[in-house]
Parts: structure tokens; sequence; C-alpha cells
């Protein structure tokens, strides 16, 4: 039978490695953080409040990512590194019927990527949870400290800014 | 007459060792990151919600005992000499008088070379965070907060200091540690003064 | 760029197009917004825009943390010790692991001798880590209610350039380890 534990870090490995992974363009990196967030949990687990958990999981994950990319001193280009592009644009099937369709979109999913990678903080951090992970707009304020309504301009902000890189892709 | 060199140097550094914890833990008034909050008198002690003096040797203590479970916990710990807070109460009390207090402590800082590095005034919020360099390095950090019909507070944390690494284990240690505010009529507080 | 209704111009349609799909702008607004849109084919091809980029984001997939990965961490819930993988170690690593036993040696040591004269009880030092966390967590809480995130430009500026500052002093301490450090800390 599984424990507490066992439960809570089964609940939340997805977001957790999901987010280091978008954050550090490195799959085995992100299982580092993954298993550095998750080795927290469980020295911190008797004092945890149930109802913050999760926006603690978060904030603790994106300090940990900044962290080692702070380490590595060339956090710049780590996040602009264009390694995922491949992976992303494979990963996700396209719902697009016929090869041309499916090539534009692939260019188009690619291009959103490599923009994503570019955006600062907190702009990418609020996009990925909010657009790639679905998490809501209070989970979003309270893990990056900041009131809800601030949430929602960073995002509009961060949308409009990939919407006017991809103008050109999109176009074509 | 080798053997006696190699004796005598051994039992210098067996000496050193062991007079070494000691001799820092008596100079910590002299450190430049020290703030002398009980004299200060910030807030009436018999008032206080909360009211923490680590000094150096048991930090050190702690920080042995937390290596393995929380490595970074302790690695900032090792580095410091002292931990001291207040945490007053602001219901039913003068809010003015307490704010005037918190001024006098600023000057004071101030006159003593410690260096503004963060002050909010918004709403019924304010912090100050003020950090003491020596010789190049943060030797201390003194941060003061008042809430608006909540509580105010007062943390001089002395030695060596990387303050993000601090702001950092705060961020995370916040979730879980804030609810069990230490009973300061422990009797196990008693005897922990700097 | 042209004037299509009598509220709405086109450069203020494209400001809203993120609210407007999020739903997030007063209903007025948002119909106004409509019927600039309804007749303004640009901004139209703009809202196509936006809405094609939050459907591929939302597209994107949310990665699977791998199992074995998972299996380390429920060891450590049984109990056992976690290997960390680290790519970083190499010798610098194993010296100063060599530096933290020696220390640990001699700390333990002198803790050991301490213990025998006065020193406090296990209790004693269990209260006394709770005290510290409380205390590192207030600092924490103060940050966070006064919107003074770590990564805050501010913070960056006034906090993390000093403690940089002090970190190269510290290496510049040892010989023929002079660390160039750009100061981009503001004045107080």
């Amino acid at each position: 039978m599984a424990t507490a534990f066992e439960t809570t870090a089964e609940r939340y490995q997805r977001r957790i490695y999901s987010f280091a992974r978008y954050l550090l363009s490195d799959a085995e990196e992100a299982e580092d953080v993954t298993q550095e967030v998750l080795l927290r949990l469980w020295r911190h687990q008797r004092g945890l409040d149930e109802e913050r958990l999760g926006t603690w999981l978060l904030r603790v994950t994106r300090n940990a990512c900044y962290d080692l990319l702070r380490r590595r001193r060339s956090a710049v280009a780590l996040a602009t590194r264009e390694s995922l592009d491949a992976d992303e644009a494979r990963e996700v099937p396209s719902a697009e019927p016929d090869p041309e369709s499916r090539a534009q979109t692939s260019d188009f999913r690619r291009s959103l990527v490599r923009a994503l990678s570019g955006l600062g903080e907190p702009d990418k951090s609020i996009v990925l949870l909010r657009e790639v992970h679905g998490v809501s707009h209070r989970e979003i304020g309270e893990a990056l400290g900041m009131p809800e309504v601030t949430v929602r301009v960073h995002l509009h902000r961060a949308r409009r800014k990939l919407r006017e890189q991809l103008r050109e892709v999109y176009e074509r | 007459m080798r053997k006696t060199i190699t004796f005598a140097v051994l039992l210098w550094l067996s000496f050193a060792i062991l007079t070494a914890a000691p001799a820092t833990a008596q100079k910590l008034e002299a450190q430049p990151g020290y703030v002398p909050i009980h004299e200060l008198g910030i807030f009436p002690r018999e008032r206080l919600s909360a009211e923490i003096n680590l000094s150096g040797p048991l930090l050190r203590m702690i920080a042995g005992a937390s290596r393995s479970d929380d490595p970074e916990f302790a690695a900032l710990l090792s580095g410091l000499q002292a931990i001291q807070v207040q945490v007053f109460p602001l219901a039913a009390t003068d809010e003015a008088a307490v704010k005037g207090r918190i001024g006098n402590a600023v000057r004071w800082l101030e006159d003593r070379g410690w260096a503004p590095t963060v002050r909010v005034r918004e709403g019924g919020e304010e912090v100050y965070i003020y950090l003491k360099e020596a010789e190049g390095r943060i030797v201390g950090m003194t941060l003061m907060s008042l809430t608006s019909g909540d509580e105010a507070a007062v943390i001089n944390i002395v030695g060596r200091i990387d303050p993000e690494q601090l702001s950092r284990l705060g961020e995370e240690l916040d979730l879980p540690h804030l609810d069990r505010v230490p009973d300061k009529d422990n009797k196990d507080n008693q005897d922990k003064k700097p | 760029m042209s004037r299509f209704d009598d509220t709405l111009r086109c450069e203020e349609v494209l400001d809203l197009l993120e609210p407007y799909l999020d739903g997030d702008l007063p209903p007025d607004e948002a119909a106004q917004a409509a019927a600039h849109l309804e007749r303004c084919p640009a901004c139209a091809g703009e809202l196509d825009l936006a809405t094609a980029v939050q459907r591929e984001l939302r597209a994107l997939p949310q990665h699977d943390c791998p199992p074995e990965v998972l299996q380390k961490i429920h060891s450590a819930g049984a109990g056992e010790v976690v290997p960390f993988r680290s790519r970083l170690a190499g010798w610098p690593v194993r010296l100063s692991l060599a530096a933290a036993v020696l220390a640990l040696t001699v700390g333990g040591a002198a803790f050991f001798l301490q213990q025998r004269q006065d020193g406090p009880s296990p209790a004693e030092i269990a209260q006394a880590t709770e005290e510290a966390r409380f205390a590192l967590a207030y600092i924490g809480k103060v940050s966070r209610k006064a919107s003074l995130g770590l990564r805050d430009d501010v913070l960056r500026r006034r906090l993390v350039a000093p403690a940089t500052r002090s970190l190269a002093q510290t290496l510049e301490d040892i010989p023929g380890n002079e660390v160039p450090v750009r100061d981009t800390a503001g004045q107080p």
C-alpha cells in the first residue's frame, strides 16, 4: 500500500518534472530537480499544509531550476537552447490531416517553443504554468508571490510577445 | 626530539580546536553585524509573541545535526554567529509608538554604517532590510517589518551571510514552519542569549 | 490603421486581444472589441494568430517523470539513502568532500568535548533547529508579503549583487584567484 508521501509524489511528479524540463530545456537536469524537490517534500512533509502544497512545490521547483542555471553560469545559453524544439515537435501528434498542413504546424510549434524559451521571468514561468500545465491564476500567484491580477497582466503581455514573434511564420 | 616536536604540535592543535568555538562566542557583542535589539527596546519584551536568541556554538550544533538531512540549511547556519528574533503582536497597541521606535532603530543602524537595502512603505506594510559589510563581506542583516493591525518583527542575523541563500531558504521554509511559532515561554529558550 | 467603429481603434483592439481571448474584459469592452473584430479583417487575423498561439501552447506535452526517478524517491520514503546523481562530481567535489569529512571530524571532536561539559540536550538542539527555521521562514514571509520576490529586479540588484561581491572578495583572498565581478549594484 502506498504511503501518504508516495501518493503525494505520484500526484505532483508530472507537474514538477514537466515544469522543470521546460525551464531547463534538459531532461536529465529536470530529473535531478524532481529528485531534489521531492526529497525536500519528504523532509518537510509533516509541517505542510495540504491546501498550499501544490504552490509550495511549484515555488521550490522554480527556485531549484534557477539555482541550477545560475550554478552553471550560463543561464541565458541554457534557457535559449533549442535542443528541445525537435523533441516537442516530434512528441505532439499533429491534428492536421494533410502533410503540408502538418509541416506548417510543426514549423509553427518549433518557432513557438523557441520563442517561449526566450521569454524573460516571470513571463516564462507564468505561460508555462498557465497555458502548458493548466495551473490556475490563483495558484500561480501564490507560487510566484504576486497578486492574481499581476499574473494575468504578465500572461497577456507574454502571449502578445509570442504572437508578435510568430506572426511571420504564421502568415507563411 | 622529533617525537617531542610532533607531540607539541598536536597538543597545540588540540588546544586551538577546543578553544576556538568559545572564543568566537565571547566576541559576539563586538561583531560588526550584531545589533543589541534588547537594548534598543523596540518592543516591550514582556509582550512579545515570539523571541529567539541563538548563538554561535548552538548554531553550529544545529548545523551539525542538520547536515545530512538538510545540507543547504546546515551550510547557511554554519557561517552564522547569532540569530535574534522578536515578534510583537500589534492588536490593541499604539502602532504609532511602535513605528516611532522602529524609526529610531533605523537611525541607530544608519548611524553605524548599516546600508539600507530594501525600504518599503505601502498600505499598512513597512519593511526595512539593512546589510552590514565589513572588509567587503556581508557580516550582518537586520530586517524590521510591520503589518498594520497584525504584528511587527525585528530579526538580526550575525555572521557570514549569503542573502540570496537566506531568502531562498526562507521562501521554502515559509509554509511548513511559520505556523509553528516557537513558544517564547518555553524554558528551553532561557539560556540562549547571545 | 483604419477606424471601423466609434469607440475602439485597431491599436486599442490589438492591445486587448489576449484578455479578450481569456474572457477577462468587462462585458461592455468585450462587446466593443467583438463589434470591431467582426468588421476589421486585419484585427480578426490577429485574433486568429493569438488563438493559434494559445492553442499550440495548450497542445504542448506535459512530460511524465521517468519511473526510475520516482522509484529512487520512494526508496527514500522507505528510509534508504538516495544516491543523487551528480554530473559535477570530479576532483573539486571529492576535495570538498574530503574537506567536509575533515571538518566533521574536527567539529565532531570539539562538539563531543563541549557536550561533555555543559552542552544542550538533543531535545534542546531540536527546539533550537525549529527556532532557526522559524527565523528564516519569517524572512521569507516578509519578502513575499512585500512582493519582494527573490528574483525581483530590486532584490537582485541590491541583495544578490552585494552577495556576489562578498563571494568575489572571499575568492580573491585565495592567492592567484582574482575574480573579476561586474558590479551591478545600484546605490541604495
